[in-house]
């Protein structure tokens, strides 16, 4: 189950730096604080924060609670993690 | 149930719409005029967002979408009123405002349509300004459920704040929405904690609908997260505009001053040489408390026998024991300013007697009254000393009034080229004559004595001022002194004037300050129209440059000019130092000057004293504001 967290971790990782098109000046910190500085900067402009939480529904194919995209959905990996577990994502 | 969007219009195709009953309505300006289409289809993406967020909570409801905005959010405020007018048609129960106008005082028109909404079951939910405390209408209206956003989560939170002008606080953070063209946006703000909570009131609605406003209010209230904080500290430095209960009983004592004043029963005037008292024996009939004595300072001067009436005479003496007896308040000048001390302690004296013999004082001067405060309190008699004193506080018991829409009551202001013109003395002729032909006069007065004469409310500048207020909140407690006796009194029209000159008479600053009064206290009043006394040496550029700083700080057109009798001209004195020097004109000589200014300012120009112009002046006034 951890290993299916760090994946799903991992792989939110990777669609968040695909959004904002590198880690840049991020790229020196730990793994936490490139996590919160990426989120950082995707909700910085709205329509990167929408285009990410379009790429994890595509990505996932699920379709998010509106209820769940929150000020917590870009500043906390795990809250994201938590909304995803909601789905089952067995299939992807 | 119908929930009416006042917004950009509706994307029905949006997926997040997919099962909602929706028609509506595209209000719109062409040719200058409203014209209404069916064509409400959205190509901004706000109403897409209200409707769909709306829709999420009360799926069940239709939705009229009254698209007001087309290339950006930015329309007119008729737009808003029409659009309000036609819900009201429509048959909506909820309105969603998720806009605002963002002024300080709301439009009469604006407030009404929605009152008359909210009076014919309407429920109104309208957003606050996404600046924190930028006073923002409809939302700020008493009958309208106003909404800021929070920060918490879910959207079927709220809460409530009581002590705000903004009572509700519904989720307005970080929120993915619907947008145009199918899409999605993420976005934060008041409009869409306002689509929220009219999404709560609605199911509230749902579930109640003999719900009325107060009762649904408090249960609003009562069923709010009480851990609900707003996304911003409130400063509540803006009064909402609600009218307290008592809010008119606190100031009608500061406007019915007849009535406050009514300790004043009748009065000896001192000293009457002055140039405020002369206006008591001038034209006794105008004041509105009887008086019974006119003091002036010693002299030997034979007391007039044959005088008709005992106020004819004027006392030159002490008042014996009697003749206290006749008085019961002491109406007070500026004795005090006299440049011989005999007559400053001859009034002091009056005042000692005054208090021992239980008398109260009405004075023009607040040091006078700090000084005569001081001497009942070391007597212990408890007397009254009344001055005419505007300071902080009287702001803060006007304050409910402050918010209310401006005020459509016509005023009319009396304003001069320069000091010496008679302008109090035209005020109260203009009064005197309005009230006799039936109308409702509320007088706003610059002079001290005012109050004697009927004044609703006196601000005396000028001269020893007994204003203390700083100089920039002027306008703005004028103008909610204003809406506040439009609101008490219900007048017919609001009567004021200016003191001394308009456009101060030289660049030199005089050490006490106050050159721009006339001009500040103009800005404050706002008149329609004015009324300039001019003297008969003006020159047509002084008169003019007048009229340009009356419509520098208000729009108001003048309706004719009034002429003074008296010639000022400088001469020089035996030792060769200029001196003002006043000659009355003739009466041809003032006929003369009549006509000349007639014909150079290509306006009336009266006496205002003859009886003859009454009916020009009482038709000039009407005919402007019909």
């Amino acid at each position: 189950m951890e290993s299916d967290d760090l994946q799903l971790r991992n792989r939110i990782f990777e669609l968040a730096v695909s959004i904002i098109g590198g880690l840049y000046g991020a790229a020196d910190l730990g793994r936490r604080e490139q996590e919160e500085a990426i989120l950082r900067i995707i909700i910085s402009n709205s329509i990167q924060a929408a285009s990410f939480v379009a790429l994890i529904e595509d990505e996932f194919e699920i379709e998010l609670d509106d209820e769940d995209i929150n000020m917590s959905f870009f500043s906390d990996f795990d809250y994201i993690i938590g909304c995803l577990k909601k789905y089952d994502l067995s299939a992807v | 149930m119908k929930i009416a969007i006042v917004d950009s219009g509706i994307d029905r195709s949006h997926r997040k719409l997919s099962n909602a009953a929706i028609s509506g309505v595209h209000i719109y300006k062409e040719h200058g005029e409203i014209v209404h289409d069916d064509d409400y289809e959205d190509s901004l993406g706000h109403g897409t967002a209200t409707a769909a967020i709306i829709h999420g909570h009360a799926p069940s409801c239709e939705l009229l979408a009254v698209k007001v905005f087309d290339r950006d959010l930015v329309c007119e405020e008729v737009h808003l009123r029409e659009a309000v007018a036609w819900c009201i048609d429509a048959g909506a129960k909820i309105i969603n405002m998720s806009l605002g106008v963002m002024a300080s005082t709301p439009s009469q028109e604006l407030y009404d349509i929605c009152r008359n909404a909210v009076g014919q079951g309407i429920v109104i939910v309208a957003a606050a300004a996404n600046v924190p405390n930028q006073i923002c209408y409809p939302a700020y209206f008493a009958e309208v459920l106003g909404v800021a956003g929070h920060s918490a989560g879910s959207k079927r939170d709220y809460g409530f704040r009581p002590s705000s002008p903004i009572e509700f606080l519904a989720k307005g953070s970080i929120q993915r929405v619907a947008g145009i063209n199918g899409g999605y946006k993420i976005v934060e703000g008041t409009s869409y904690a306002c689509a929220h909570f009219t999404g709560i009131v609605a199911n509230k609605l749902l579930d109640k609908p003999a719900l009325d406003h107060v009762t649904l209010r408090q249960e609003l209230a009562s069923g709010a997260n009480p851990k609900i904080e707003g996304l911003y500290v409130a400063k509540n430095n803006a009064a909402p505009y609600v009218l307290p209960q008592e809010a008119a009983g606190v100031v009608e004592p500061y406007l019915n001053r007849r009535n406050a004043l009514r300790w004043v029963g009748r009065m000896a005037l001192f000293p009457v040489s002055e140039k405020e008292m002369k206006l008591f024996g001038d034209f006794p009939e105008l004041s509105a408390f009887r008086i019974t004595m006119r003091l002036d300072y010693p002299r030997n001067v034979k007391r007039d026998d044959t005088a008709g009436n005992d106020i004819d005479n004027v006392y030159y003496n002490f008042p014996s024991d009697e003749d206290f007896d006749r008085f019961d308040t002491l109406v007070l000048g500026y004795f005090h300013e006299h440049l011989f001390q005999v007559n400053v302690k001859y009034g002091f004296e009056l005042i000692s007697k005054a208090i021992e013999k239980g008398k109260n004082f009405f004075v023009f001067d607040a040091e006078l009254k700090t000084t005569i405060d001081k001497m009942i309190g070391d007597a212990g008699t408890g007397n009254i000393c009344y001055a005419p004193v505007v300071d902080d506080s009287t702001y803060e018991t006007f304050n409910s009034f402050r918010y209310r829409p401006n005020i459509s009551t016509p005023v009319l202001c009396v304003t001069g080229t320069t000091n010496k013109l008679g302008k109090f003395t035209t005020q109260l002729r203009v009064k005197s004559l309005l009230e006799r032909e039936g109308y409702k006069v509320s007088f706003v007065s610059s002079e001290p004595h005012a109050e004697l004469f009927g004044a609703s409310f006196s601000f005396p500048f000028g001269h020893n001022d007994t204003v203390f207020m700083d100089y920039r909140a002027w306008p703005d407690f004028l103008r909610t002194l204003t809406k506040a006796i439009e609101y008490v009194d219900q007048p017919d029209i609001i009567l004021t004037g200016t003191q001394s000159w308009t456009i101060p008479p030289s660049f030199t600053m005089h050490p006490s300050g106050g050159e721009l009064d006339a001009m500040q206290f103009m800005f404050g009043m706002q008149p329609d129209a004015v009324i300039c006394a001019i003297n008969p040496n003006d020159s047509i550029e002084l008169i003019k440059r007048t009229l340009g700083v009356v419509n520098v700080v208000s729009a108001a057109k003048p309706l004719f000019f009034v002429i003074t009798p008296w010639e000022r001209e400088m001469l020089n004195d035996v030792s060769g130092n200029s001196v003002m020097s006043t000659r009355k004109l003739t009466a041809v000589e003032l006929e003369e000057r009549i006509d000349y200014y007639r014909r150079e300012l290509n306006a009336p120009v009266i006496n205002v004293m003859d009886a003859a112009n009454d009916c020009l002046i009482v038709d000039a006034i009407m005919e402007y504001y019909s």
